[in-house]
């Protein structure tokens, strides 16, 4: 930067701030330090626009990232490097994101250990979605998937390497070679046993080389919507209780899924679904919340997941009675059938009382019965697993074990460049200035099963798809930005650069009277009761075991624990560190995605993927694909059930409408990469 | 004589503003920010005047020679390293060499699984063995 951009910058109120503070010993760079607990003072106005008890800070950015787990963090600082004036604003701190807990591996196909080819990944993917999955957005995945891996080698991740030193690739998650019939395909590259761990920390320290805000510990309550436009976020800082309205052109949601709902899930407490709650309330839909994924032996009241290897090594489940319940429910199998059907047998054996513990609601998994030694070989490490999330000595007592939840497949729709769409007149409608990426987004990756291994690529393959689409699609305004340029440039974006459109001075009145509402809330149920109603009738009624009548009892029944939020009560009146209504917050946020993922689920009449039902136990196309193509009629688009669902809720009733929108059955290019027809889909 | 004091001057000068340093770092709040700061900046600003008034080729050289004469044995002479005073071990204390050995997932020799010899894998038995993802008898991934 030349000395004359130099002087030209010390007109600029922000960098003759910055030039001041910073001690002398370093005076070469005039870069400002790129974290600041109170965000870039320069740009921050406070107005009383929307009442004058709560006065709201204003922000003005070029783009907003809501949330920093692995997408996030790719999104923001994607933004960054294209020169955007980015805002990263995240309920916790990003390496505190759910991202850290995914100790499994990135699928990518870079033919390190044989000959590999994306193609066939890509043919895994869509299988193993059901045929549920937008084939283009596997295609751009499965296509993008090495760079990625590759960009984040050279971003410093420590992935386990062979003997030759390039990435080592296990064997994982129903890859296989040559569209299925080449044999097992090893595709999973990982950091020894910590490879969310390990993307989280590097990214956030790439991130640090741009000059993004980090806003932490601000809980976004919701979107900014004008004429169907996002122009921003609006958000509670937790540490001072303040209101601050992000106003931006591009809006990128990475807030991650929603296991909370359930009584029983992997997810960490802060997985309460915030970014679909808040485009719900924006009255724009929410896609295939139905399909949950279960593990059926997850520790009771821990959430952690026991692995299958313990059944396989002779582990086995019982009930109440002491009976090994898997013989009447598998013969053969026992209890190594498939986890679908042992996660239902677990169901209804406790849906019939007999059930243990204090409740009758989990059955307990055996392992006392094995010789001691040999589960320290075969599983080292499960006594001090079971010590410390079950309190049990694995070899005297059974450990208490139910269905869990882990991941979501649902979320907020988006095409494969990332934006938000919404489905109107049949036609898919780019909704302007809303982008989504990670677990709370449905690009439709997953489908209706998602492939382990295949959520981290999610994540930074969308997360960069998010920055990409924005980059192209606006130029940053460089008013707020003038370091990251040279002279010649920051002149022409000065004249071409984009303004932010003006927005009403009262914008998100409506949150903060919510806000208001719930601070000084005075009902007669806490937060932590409604919570727990909410979960035990989700776990109950929208769990594994779905049937007509248990799914139409759980609709009712969560229909008036929806009602009951009428009268919740709160104990905090203060605002500064509220946890009391940040919590309330999450509750209302969790509501709104349970109640639409039970209406979804009593909806949808068939079983695919993980949405599995004991009255319909068939996939139901438009063809019978079981049979010859060859003189069968299709059924019209709303006879057969390969759609995906749009739920829409009325946040003051709770009340769900349903809408179907087509899956997308091509490939970005036919030639290139051909779109896989539906099959059967058997292993 | 004039190196001696010249020196000096460097010496009160960089240890004011480290000192101004210090207390920067104690108070972080912005309340208290511009007092310390007026005092850190003056220090800048005279460090960057002696700069700029072409002093810092000697002040350097000087600098230099001070720690050139640390390494030679001027002040002190440390034959042995430093060692980090250790405080008494607790009632509850885990010698450090006790918790290495209860590791239950043992390291690899050099980080190189000895059957697949991938370098800086998972510890243990093959996680995938059992079809998901498994650590210590947790399913991660499945």
């Amino acid at each position: 930067i030349t000395d004359v951009a130099l002087l030209m910058f010390l007109t600029n109120k922000n960098t003759f701030c910055c030039f001041i503070q910073l001690p002398a010993v370093c005076q070469a760079s005039n870069r400002k330090l790129h974290f600041s607990i109170y965000g870039k003072k320069g740009d921050a106005k406070v107005s009383d626009g929307i009442s004058t008890q709560y006065p709201v800070v204003d922000h003005e950015f070029d783009a907003v990232v809501v949330g920093a787990g692995g997408a996030g963090l790719r999104a923001a600082f994607g933004l960054s490097e294209a020169g955007f004036n980015t805002a990263c604003v995240t309920k916790l701190f990003p390496t505190r994101s759910h991202t850290v807990a995914a100790q499994g591996g990135i699928n990518a196909a870079l033919g390190n250990m044989e000959e590999d080819d994306w193609r066939w990944h890509f043919y895994d993917t869509v299988k193993g979605s059901d045929w549920l999955g937008d084939q283009d957005a596997i295609h751009y995945m499965t296509e993008q998937a090495p760079a990625a891996v590759v960009e984040l080698e050279n971003f410093g991740m420590p992935f386990s390497r062979t003997e030759e030193g390039r990435i080592y690739q296990r064997a994982f998650g129903g890859q296989s070679l040559k569209f299925g019939k080449g044999g097992q395909a090893h595709r999973c590259c990982c950091v020894a046993d910590r490879t969310g761990h390990s993307l989280l920390h590097t990214l956030y320290g790439r991130s640090l080389r741009y000059d993004t805000s980090y806003f932490v510990e601000y809980f976004a309550l919701d979107l900014l919507m004008e004429d169907g436009e996002c122009k921003g976020v609006i958000a509670l800082c937790m540490e001072d209780g303040s209101i601050h309205r992000f106003r931006a052109k591009n809006t990128v949601i990475a807030t991650g899924g929603y296991g909370r709902t359930f009584f029983s899930c992997t997810s960490a407490h802060t997985s309460t679904g915030d970014g679909n709650a808040m485009v719900t309330r924006a009255g724009l839909p929410c896609q295939d919340l139905e399909f949950v994924q279960f593990h059926p032996t997850g520790i009771y009241g821990a959430g952690c997941l026991i692995t299958e290897g313990c059944r396989g090594e002779g582990g086995i489940l019982i009930n109440s009675e002491g009976e090994r319940f898997m013989e009447r429910y598998a013969p053969n199998a026992k209890d190594l059938a498939s986890r679908d059907v042992v996660s239902r047998s677990m169901t209804i054996e406790i849906r019939e009382g007999r059930g243990v513990g204090p409740v009758k609601d989990h059955v307990y998994l055996q392992l006392h019965h094995l010789p001691p030694q040999q589960l320290a070989t075969r599983l080292p490490g499960i006594s001090e697993t079971a010590m410390i999330f079950a309190g049990v000595d694995v070899t005297k007592e059974p450990i208490p074990v139910l269905p869990t939840v882990h991941y979501n497949m649902g979320g907020i729709p988006t095409n494969y460049k990332g934006q938000a769409i919404t489905h109107e007149n049949g036609e898919d409608m780019v909704v302007p200035g809303l982008y989504a990426c990670g677990e709370a987004g449905c690009a439709s990756v997953h489908g209706a099963n998602r492939l382990g291994a295949n959520s981290l690529l999610d994540l930074v393959v969308f997360g960069r798809a998010c920055a990409l689409t924005i980059a192209e699609t606006n130029t940053p305004d460089t008013r707020h930005n003038p370091e990251n340029c040279d002279l010649f440039i920051y002149l022409s974006f000065f004249l071409i650069g984009e303004k932010l459109s003006p927005l009403k001075p009262n914008a998100g009145e409506a949150s903060v009277a919510n806000l208001d509402k719930i601070r000084f809330a005075n009902g007669s149920t806490r937060t932590s009761e409604i919570r727990l109603n909410m979960q035990k009738t989700m776990q109950n009624h929208a769990a594994v075991f779905r049937t007509g009548d248990v799914l139409k009892e759980g609709c009712e029944k969560m229909d008036s624990v929806y009602k009951s939020m009428d009268d919740i009560k709160t104990f905090d009146r203060g605002i500064v560190w509220n946890t009391d209504l940040v919590e309330t917050l999450e509750l209302q946020n969790l509501m709104l995605n349970a109640v639409q993922t039970i209406v979804s689920a009593e909806a949808r009449k068939e079983s695919r993927g993980a949405h599995a039902r004991e009255d319909f136990k068939d996939r139901e196309d438009e063809y019978d694909y079981s049979k010859p193509l060859q003189g069968q009629v299709k059924k019209p688009f709303e006879q057969h059930w390969r759609k995906h669902t749009m739920s829409y809720v009325d946040p003051k009733t709770g009340k769900v409408t349903l809408e179907y929108r087509r899956v997308i059955d091509s490939s970005l290019n036919a030639d290139d990469c051909a779109a896989i027809p539906p099959a059967i889909r058997s292993y | 004589m004039t190196h001696a004091s010249s020196f000096s001057i460097v010496k009160t000068f960089f240890s004011c503003v480290i000192f101004c340093c210090d207390k920067g770092k104690v108070h972080n709040r912005l309340v208290q920010g511009p007092r310390n700061m007026s005092l850190l900046r003056v220090c800048c600003t005279t460090t960057r005047g002696f700069v700029k008034r072409g002093l810092f080729l000697e002040s350097t050289y000087t600098a230099c020679h001070w720690t050139a004469g640390y390494a030679s044995g001027g002040v002190t002479k440390d034959k042995e390293p430093l060692k980090k005073a250790k405080t008494p071990q607790g009632r509850f204390d885990m010698d450090e060499t006790e918790s290495k050995s209860k590791d239950v997932l043992e390291r690899f020799p050099d980080g190189v699984n000895p059957e697949t010899k991938e370098k800086g894998g998972p510890r243990g038995p093959e996680p995938t063995r059992y079809g998901d993802w498994e650590r210590k008898g947790r399913c991660i991934d499945f």
